[in-house]
């Protein structure tokens, strides 16, 4: 294919290690699509090339193409419209629920990839590689430093970006998921403080995301991914993804839980009095102060309605723990993705 | 209750491989959640394999989007059955409006089998099949719609016919195969149950060695079509 003949390159979008990215018009449909031009190691766009037509997923690019033109290999994939995370971030400044529900979509994303068979590990997860559709969706770029493998992986070369890639990425040979569940740790940590550990002293601010935190177990999920031991971290993202639910399903149980104790305090006090008054009242024992009111509640054929509005507010106590409960299942009803199989020549 | 799983996806002696397939499974609260689908195209070398990959990749996503929070409401089968159509409605005229505009017949068969806690679904549509295995039994739960060579049933082409559904329970010592007609073709089912049958002990190696051997017993046996198949042992 000549590229000339079909591609009009619009503009520059970045440059990285692998190639240079163009945003480019495909002229017999006026369609954008965003083309990858080696410039680094061949191998690399390549394999990009094999991971996006091997990966089915609307948050991953759709690969169109993969063409040879005046010694360079191009890549031509889906143009991604929205911004960038760090963008979002930089610009938005998301308060620590925002920046929770949003790590949550990429937890699931990567609890995705991971769980395949065989799995990806990314290798290079910072917040330039994901983007923020107009839509509010999330798409994951750039995947030249992405492996795929059935548990461990052993590479040839260090990758990832610094302050983001775990200790063991830019030294050793064998990597497994563990690796990118710390640098979703960094991830989280520049969401909640907006401070980026790319730059020096290239450390993320743990202290800062862990007082963004609202509950322990968030703050235990934080330190977990960051610990420098890949063996005390989760071991993949479906690992962290289970604890992620849980921590939020521990604030909104919490929450919930409140409500209903608020009610149910308020019902078994009402139920208290009210019941004494109807005890009061049966026994016919004077009570000189009992408002007017009170006499309506407890006499004649009212006394029965009365009765069963009691009889209904104790079955709605004791429902309330047994609703809490349904609303926690529903939150954590998948506990975890086991086998993601798609065979096609499509 | 699920133990494993075996697949074979064999091109066999075609130039192409126009069948797709999908393997899902989940865990959840209420226990495993499993869909297997094949689905065998047909029109043509690209045309087969674009609808048959298309209608694979969009229940791969419905799997993990919608399907939940099918199962964790109750009228589950109802439920299921109205989704399933509506999502295979949705795909058929897709393909037929693609099929259209290139002026090409295009169409693919759907066998889906979902198993969720102890009970299973299957919607059928096509000569793709789904074979029962107990450990003495061996019987087909889907009828094949098809008159000789040509489907009475198929996605993408003509008009929409809703699939046909079967249900059951599934009780421990079962497996089911789903396949199509490539694999089940030149392999009798009593064949299958020796190789495949659920006896003690459950041997997820043994049995993937097994099958690899039946469909190389299709090929000599000179089976002309692709060839897949989803093994699911309980």
């Amino acid at each position: 294919m000549d590229i000339s003949d079909e591609y009009e390159i619009v503009e520059k979008i970045s440059e990285g290690g692998e190639g240079e990215v163009f945003l480019a018009r495909y002229i017999r449909t006026g369609r954008m699509f965003a083309m990858k031009v080696q410039t680094g190691d061949i191998r690399n766009l390549k394999n990009e090339a094999k991971i996006l037509g091997a990966i089915n997923d609307r948050r991953i690019p759709y690969l169109i193409d993969f063409a040879h033109y005046e010694d360079k290999d191009i890549l031509i994939m889906e143009y991604v419209k929205g911004m960038t995370l760090k963008q979002y971030v930089e610009e938005n400044k998301p308060d620590a629920e925002g920046a929770f529900k949003l790590f949550l979509k990429i937890t699931e994303l990567f609890s995705f990839l991971h769980s395949g068979s065989p799995g990806m590990i990314y290798r290079d997860i910072k917040p330039e590689n994901i983007m923020i559709t107009d839509d509010s969706d999330i798409k994951l770029v750039d995947m030249g430093a992405a492996v795929m493998s059935y548990g461990d992986a052993f590479v040839e070369s260090g990758a990832g970006s610094r302050g983001y890639a775990a200790p063991e990425c830019m030294n050793e040979k064998r990597i497994d998921a563990s690796a990118d569940v710390y640098s979703l740790g960094v991830l989280l940590c520049f969401m909640l403080t907006g401070n980026d550990p790319s730059k020096p002293p290239f450390a993320p601010d743990v202290e800062g995301a862990i007082a963004a935190c609202t509950n322990e177990a968030k703050r235990h999920m934080i330190k977990k991914c960051l610990s420098t031991d890949p063996s005390k971290r989760y071991s993949d993202a479906s690992g962290l993804l289970s604890a992620l639910k849980d921590a939020e399903n521990k604030e909104y149980r919490k929450s919930v839980a409140e409500i209903f104790e608020d009610i149910r305090t308020f019902l078994s006090a009402f139920l208290s009095v009210d019941a004494v008054m109807f005890i009061l009242e049966q026994t016919e024992s004077r009570v000189s102060l009992l408002p007017e009111y009170l006499s309506v509640f407890y006499k004649g054929n009212t006394g029965k309605t009365h009765i069963l509005i009691l009889a209904l507010l104790m079955i709605l106590i004791l429902m309330s723990d047994a609703v809490s409960e349904h609303i926690g299942e529903r939150r954590n009803f998948i506990i975890s993705r086991d086998i993601n199989i798609l065979f096609t020549e499509k | 209750m699920f133990r494993f799983s075996n697949v074979i996806y064999e091109k066999g002696k075609r130039e192409k491989n126009e069948d797709s397939i999908a393997l899902h499974k989940l865990t959840s609260v209420r226990g495993d959640i499993i869909m297997a689908l094949v689905c065998d195209g047909c029109g043509g070398m690209d045309e087969g394999s674009f609808a048959s990959g298309t209608v694979a990749e969009e229940f791969s996503i419905w799997f993990y989007n919608e399907l939940p929070d099918i199962l964790r409401g109750i009228a589950v089968r109802k439920r299921l059955e109205g989704a399933v159509n509506r999502k295979l409605y949705e795909v058929h005229e897709r393909l037929k409006s693609y099929g259209m505009q290139k002026d090409e017949k295009l169409g693919t068969t759907f066998t889906l089998f979902i198993a969720y806690g102890n009970k299973y679904i299957c919607f059928q549509a096509g000569d793709s099949t789904v074979l029962k295995l107990t450990a003495k039994d061996a019987e087909y739960i889907c009828d094949i719609q098809a008159n000789g060579n040509v489907l009475t049933r198929c996605i993408g082409s003509g008009r929409y016919r809703p699939p046909k559904l079967s249900f059951g329970k599934i009780r421990s010592d079962t497996a089911f195969l789903v396949m199509s007609d490539g694999m089940y073709g030149k392999i009798k089912k009593e064949e299958f149950l020796k190789a495949a049958g659920p006896v003690e002990p459950a041997d997820e190696r043994k049995t993937e060695k097994r099958l690899k051997a039946l469909a190389d017993t299709a090929l000599k046996r000179d089976c002309r079509d692709n060839m897949s198949l989803i093994y699911l042992r309980f």
